[in-house]
């Protein structure tokens, strides 16, 4: 049987109107996500600016990749979790209203793990907003008073009808995973010129990687009176970046612990200038892993560090690559490639190269 | 200078990394504790701050700190405004140069114009203390007068793991370290692996309770050297290689083996944690445990280090409020505080140190 309330919503959001619905998490705002008008509307009611995105509710995976693209990543995760609380960031496919995207033209997708809401969403046959109802960045809304009690006269008026069940338990909100980051952070051939061949060499331990580190410094040690050096990775998790660069570290004479830039982005160590004896070079170690454009990489302050002695340590430098490749350009700029692969669980091919 | 009284109010700034944050405290109740990405913002002048790039702090701060006096006062009933705040606490390391810059620049800026007495804070010690907050009304937290010392900290996030000894109050010695990754960042990391998404440490370890951690056997890093350091970089790897080795057999990975995996990555994970808090409480002089930091989310976290510290019979204390495990300005505003109450004031000109630790 279905819920009389739902017919009513059905035909309310179908017309462009505002729904207030419940979920597991929370009480929703539900309309059309294909009409601007009343995404126009929605916006108006959450008080929340354009260019921020908005997720959509599905009512299955099937209904979910007419609407976005899904990926391995995605399609294991909607697996996994879905029906339930995760909201699942893909690339759109521009069927929704624009205002719904983020900039980068993705879009997020759930399917609620509530009976009610899922009916809803089938008998639409089409994606709804699933955004918390209540005004931006006011409480989470449980029960229907609490979103009567924060917004205006104005906003309370633009409701066209509510579906009240009564306090939903107090669950938090849904889970954010973006799946469209894969694969894009691992250094790409052609996108760097090989030169000449260093080293290759297979590695059997931790040690002998913290060496190979090391082995870098000692090769370069004359240059670096006259140049910056950049040192790119192009290595999966786990290969041994860190401990490559520890030995760098070693070589250089610090003393402090290398540990994983990837949290920090950036971990600057400083160093003696071995010919005048000064604590005035850095070995900057930076991992581009979470940076969410490369654009951020300036507000990083890294050409700041471009000076003649410095050593900067680059990680996943794939989506930043075109960024370090401006930088080489700069005549005091040297830089060399390296390539770990796995061969199976205690040795890895080590590759070492100038990039030209 | 010495603050006569210490009933204080307190406004606490965090930019240490990604978050932009503000708080305002009373004693160690939290008033407000405004998180950038868990806000829209709205600046003064009636427009909007888009949140285009993370870690825009310049571009975040005022109307965050805005937002903490709003939130503040509805919270309290009653006016908070600048001649109610008795001092400012900011963070001035570790962290990012540029993000700490903007924070402490700004506590500066204000601490001169409102004529407040500064507070600097370690980042670490934020966390240390976090579980102290308690929320509005005074409920949850524990009570900083009844602290028994010493004090073991165990602070777990996803830039740091570090075992903290404290034998008098803004006394810390690290014990123990993570001497590669952090916990959450092995968590985010293995996560990704298992194609979650990014990041997915939270959703790895929901995924964790379905599956068998007797499955399948990850090593324990340095668990059996007589050390309190820490290390997840090798769990991480031999968890890649399992994975790889299983999709060659086996093709892709099934559901079952997701959970497995993910349960056995988190026993390892939690395990290497536990047996260093039990080597640490075994040789050192220790009255309780303080846990802090993002990766306090989990729940089989808690669990574990609740029924370590309960077998060693010491008592142990884990963030209570909202936010106040991850990167947040209240932990500092509370960290402020009980330097306040010791006479701890920096001078104006303090410099930001991104790699200070405790």
């Amino acid at each position: 049987m279905i819920n009389p309330d739902i017919f009513k919503a059905v035909r309310i959001i179908k017309k462009g109107g505002l729904v207030i619905y419940p979920t597991e998490t929370c009480y929703g705002v539900g309309v059309l996500a294909t009409s601007k008008v009343a995404v126009e509307k929605l916006l108006k009611f959450k008080k929340r600016p354009q260019g921020k995105a908005i997720s959509i509710a599905v009512s299955d995976q099937t209904m979910a990749s007419k609407y976005v693209e899904l990926n391995l990543e995605a399609k294991k995760i909607y697996k996994q979790f879905l029906p339930g609380p995760v909201t699942v960031i893909s690339k759109s496919r521009g069927k929704v209203c624009k205002e719904l995207e983020a900039e980068d033209g993705t879009l997020g997708v759930r399917i609620p793990d509530y009976k009610l809401a899922l009916e809803l969403i089938k008998q639409i046959g089409e994606p709804i907003t699933a955004t918390s109802a209540n005004s931006s960045g006011k409480k989470t809304p449980y029960k229907i008073d609490d979103i009567y009690k924060n917004i205006s006269k104005k906003q309370k008026g633009m409701i066209d009808h509510i579906i009240d069940v009564g306090e939903l338990p107090h669950n938090p909100p849904s889970t954010i995973v973006n799946t469209t980051k894969h694969d894009m952070q691992i250094l790409r051939r052609g996108e760097i010129a090989v030169g000449k061949s260093l080293l290759k060499k297979t590695i059997k331990s931790e040690h002998e990687m913290i060496e190979e580190g090391k082995f870098l410094i000692r090769k370069y040690k004359n240059l670096l009176n006259t140049k910056c050096l950049i040192v790119m990775f192009n290595a999966d998790l786990g290969a041994g970046k860190t401990h490559f660069t520890k030995g760098i570290a070693k070589e250089l004479g610090i003393k402090e612990n290398v540990k994983s830039p990837t949290y920090s982005l950036l971990n600057e160590y400083q160093f003696g200038d071995l010919v005048k004896g000064e604590y005035s070079r850095r070995l900057i170690h930076f991992d581009a892993w979470r940076l969410e454009s490369p654009s951020e990489l300036e507000k990083l302050g890294i050409k700041d560090h471009l000076r003649i002695g410095n050593i900067i340590v680059v990680e996943w430098a794939g989506s930043t690559i075109e960024y370090f490749n401006t930088l080489r350009s700069n005549k005091f700029v040297f830089a060399v490639g390296i390539d770990i692969d796995y061969i199976n669980v205690g040795e890895r091919k080590v590759k070492i190269y100038e990039i030209d | 200078m010495k603050l006569t009284k210490k009933n204080l109010h307190i406004l606490g700034i965090d930019t240490s990394c990604d978050e932009t944050s503000a708080a305002i405290t009373y004693k160690t109740r939290v008033l407000s504790n405004v998180v950038s990405s868990q806000v829209e913002l709205h600046s003064e002048f009636g427009g909007v701050v888009p949140i285009i790039a993370k870690r825009e702090h310049q571009a975040r701060i005022d109307p965050v700190i805005s937002e903490a006096f709003k939130r503040a006062s509805k919270n309290a009933g009653k006016k908070i405004e600048w001649k109610t705040i008795d001092a400012i606490a900011v963070t001035y390391g570790p962290g990012l140069a540029i993000a700490l810059e903007v924070g402490l620049l700004k506590a500066k800026e204000l601490a001169k114009k409102y004529n407040k007495p500064l507070i600097a804070v370690n980042h670490m010690e934020g966390h240390l203390w976090s579980a102290l907050g308690s929320n509005s009304e005074g409920n949850g937290g524990v009570d900083y007068e009844k602290i028994k010392l010493p004090v073991l900290g165990v602070l777990i996030s996803g830039g740091h793991t570090e075992l903290v000894e404290v034998k008098k109050f803004a006394e810390y010695k690290i014990i123990g370290e993570t001497l590669d990754d952090a916990m959450g960042e092995a968590y985010d990391k293995v996560a990704r692996m298992l194609g979650l998404g990014y990041p997915g440490g939270a959703v790895l370890s929901e995924m964790a309770q379905k599956g068998d951690a007797n499955k399948y056997t990850f090593p324990i890093p340095l668990s059996k050297q007589n050390t309190l350091n820490l290390s997840f970089s090798g769990l991480k790897t031999a968890i890649y290689y399992f994975i790889k080795q299983t999709e060659k057999q086996d093709g892709p990975l099934t559901r079952e083996q997701i959970y497995n995996i993910a349960a056995g990555f988190e026993r390892s994970a939690i395990s290497a944690l536990c047996i260093k808090i039990t080597m640490a409480l075994q040789t050192h002089n220790v009255k309780s445990v303080f846990v802090g930091g993002g990766v306090t989310a989990s729940k089989m976290v808690r669990k574990s280090i609740r029924k370590t510290c309960q077998i060693m019979g010491v008592r142990c204390h884990f963030p209570s409020v909202k936010y106040i495990n991850m990167d947040n300005g209240a932990m500092i505003a509370i960290a402020g505080y009980l330097r306040a109450l010791r006479g701890d004031f920096a001078s104006l000109d303090i410099d930001r140190e991104p790699r200070v630790t405790l």
